[in-house]
């Protein structure tokens, strides 16, 4: 009988961890399908007054992910690149922003002058955490930002770059997303390089 | 003291306490850490997205998990569970229960390496125990361990990546362009090695392939078995790195062995190799194979 009874529990322990994990699963890919990076970075450039730039790279490339834009007080345009927590960056930054440029990487609560792998995924696994207990305002995506600007430019500090993963922010973003308007002008040759 | 002692695993007065075997015990365990991992692995959202994850399966993985069910359940039919196995499963249980709101694959990865940790802490004289465990922990490497370490070291993996993608261009192909990671064939395509592509990715793959392979056969670790997990990585990275190559060529290539069916191809042809290599160490002393 004791054992019949705990044949049963061992059986609904089972279902109940496969069955929650089934769910959190679908959370997670419905919150991954759901965030588009590019369309945030392209909506809080366009929210501080920024003018995009066309990208020189199309799809399907890897590198036409990167946003081009101008600030007013630079000759150059500067790129916005998201990036894969798993990945090197190095190899995107030589080929889409030259010499010249200075990199700053942006992710969730953290900035960091180059590519900081370890503090970068504790970072994503802090959110990742609290986000069960929904007490994260950020989408544990595992994708950062690499902002590249032409380094003989000031730059100043008025965009909040953490909005891209602030999840009210993008459920804002949303709402007005079919009022965008269309891209203008093209990247400076500078910031240029075929994929 | 002497209380623990007669409860210590595997000994007929536990054996009246506890209702069911050591055994069962342990296969629940295993099931449950599996169970968690396939929904992970394996999209159930549709029909189609099912067969086509099916599809995509590591093998090698689900060939260790095989392994660790099988060496668990050849292990004594007898032997009850102790005091120690039962706080062990709870904890895991417990544990497997809390990640379930997680949905990344590390937290069943972690759990896999406290539980081959414990079969082999405490039943190291019970070879189909101490196997399993030794699987287990391979398992956990492929899942953790190894995504951690190449995490740690991406930098100096991609670049002993691109400079043997290198030789093996100059041989070939002289005329492509190499930069540090970056391979350019022409002004209109050239390939950089950023991380998930690199060989060293896939290393844990040909470890626990070995790993598998061993204690499937067999439950003793022997010299040659280091030989094999040697010769498995070096297959695993030539392949990989043979297969950069023909991502450089061109762009058609490109399409064919990354985005096309060059890509599921590479991976069946590896995996082949991978327990090729694994089954012919493996195989028993003196045998003709």
């Amino acid at each position: 009988m004791t054992s019949v009874l705990v044949r049963i529990g061992l059986v609904l322990t089972v279902l109940a961890t496969v069955s929650l994990r089934h769910q959190a699963v679908i959370s997670r890919d419905a919150l991954v399908g759901s965030f588009d990076i590019g369309g945030a970075i392209e909506t809080l450039l366009r929210e501080n007054g920024l003018t995009l730039r066309e990208s020189p790279v199309k799809p399907p490339r890897v590198l036409s992910n990167a946003v081009y834009f101008q600030r007013p007080q630079c000759a150059q345009s500067s790129v916005v690149m998201p990036l894969s927590l798993n990945y090197e960056a190095l190899p995107y930054l030589d080929r889409i922003a030259t010499a010249g440029y200075a990199h700053r990487f942006v992710y969730l609560d953290g900035t960091w002058p180059a590519q900081a792998r370890v503090p970068m995924f504790v970072e994503w696994l802090r959110h990742a955490v609290l986000n069960v207990v929904g007490a994260s305002r950020y989408l544990p995506v595992k994708t950062a930002v690499v902002l590249a600007d032409p380094a003989d430019c000031p730059v100043d500090a008025s965009i909040d770059w953490r909005l891209i993963w602030d999840k009210a922010w993008n459920e804002h973003r949303k709402i007005g997303q079919h009022e965008r308007p269309e891209t203008s002008g093209e990247a400076a040759k500078g910031a240029r390089l075929h994929s | 003291m002497d209380r623990l002692a007669t409860i210590a695993p595997g000994t007929s007065s536990a054996a009246s306490a506890h209702p069911i075997a050591r055994r069962e015990l342990f296969l629940w365990i295993a099931g449950c850490l599996f169970a968690n991992q396939a929904v992970q692995l394996i999209n159930l959202s549709s029909f189609s997205a099912f067969v086509t994850d099916l599809a995509a399966q590591n093998l090698v993985y689900w060939f260790a998990c095989y392994v660790v069910l099988y060496r668990v359940n050849a292990s004594d039919r007898r032997a009850s569970a102790s005091v120690y196995d039962w706080c062990i499963a709870v904890a895991m249980l417990c544990a497997v229960l809390v990640s379930s709101f997680i949905a990344y694959r590390f937290a069943i990865g972690f759990l896999a390496s406290v539980m081959g940790l414990y079969l082999l802490t405490l039943y190291r004289n019970d070879e189909q125990l101490a196997s399993a465990g030794a699987v287990l922990l391979a398992v956990s490497a492929q899942l953790v361990w190894g995504p951690i370490v190449f995490q740690l070291l991406t930098p100096e993996f991609l670049r002993a990546d691109a400079a043997l993608v290198g030789i093996l261009i100059m041989l070939v192909n002289p005329e492509i362009v190499w930069n540090d990671t970056t391979f350019r064939a022409s002004a209109d395509h050239a390939v950089s090695i950023v991380g998930a592509c690199s060989s060293f990715q896939n290393l844990s793959t040909a470890v626990l392939a070995c790993a598998a392979a061993a204690m499937f056969v067999r439950t003793r670790w022997t010299r040659r078995d280091l030989a094999a997990i040697a010769m498995a990585s070096a297959a695993m990275i030539i392949l990989n790195d043979a297969r950069l190559c023909l991502l450089a060529f061109s762009a058609e290539s490109y399409q064919f062995w990354h985005e096309g069916p060059g890509a599921p191809m590479y991976g069946y042809f590896t995996t082949a190799v991978m327990l090729l290599i694994a089954f012919w160490s493996a195989r028993p002393r003196g045998s003709r194979l």
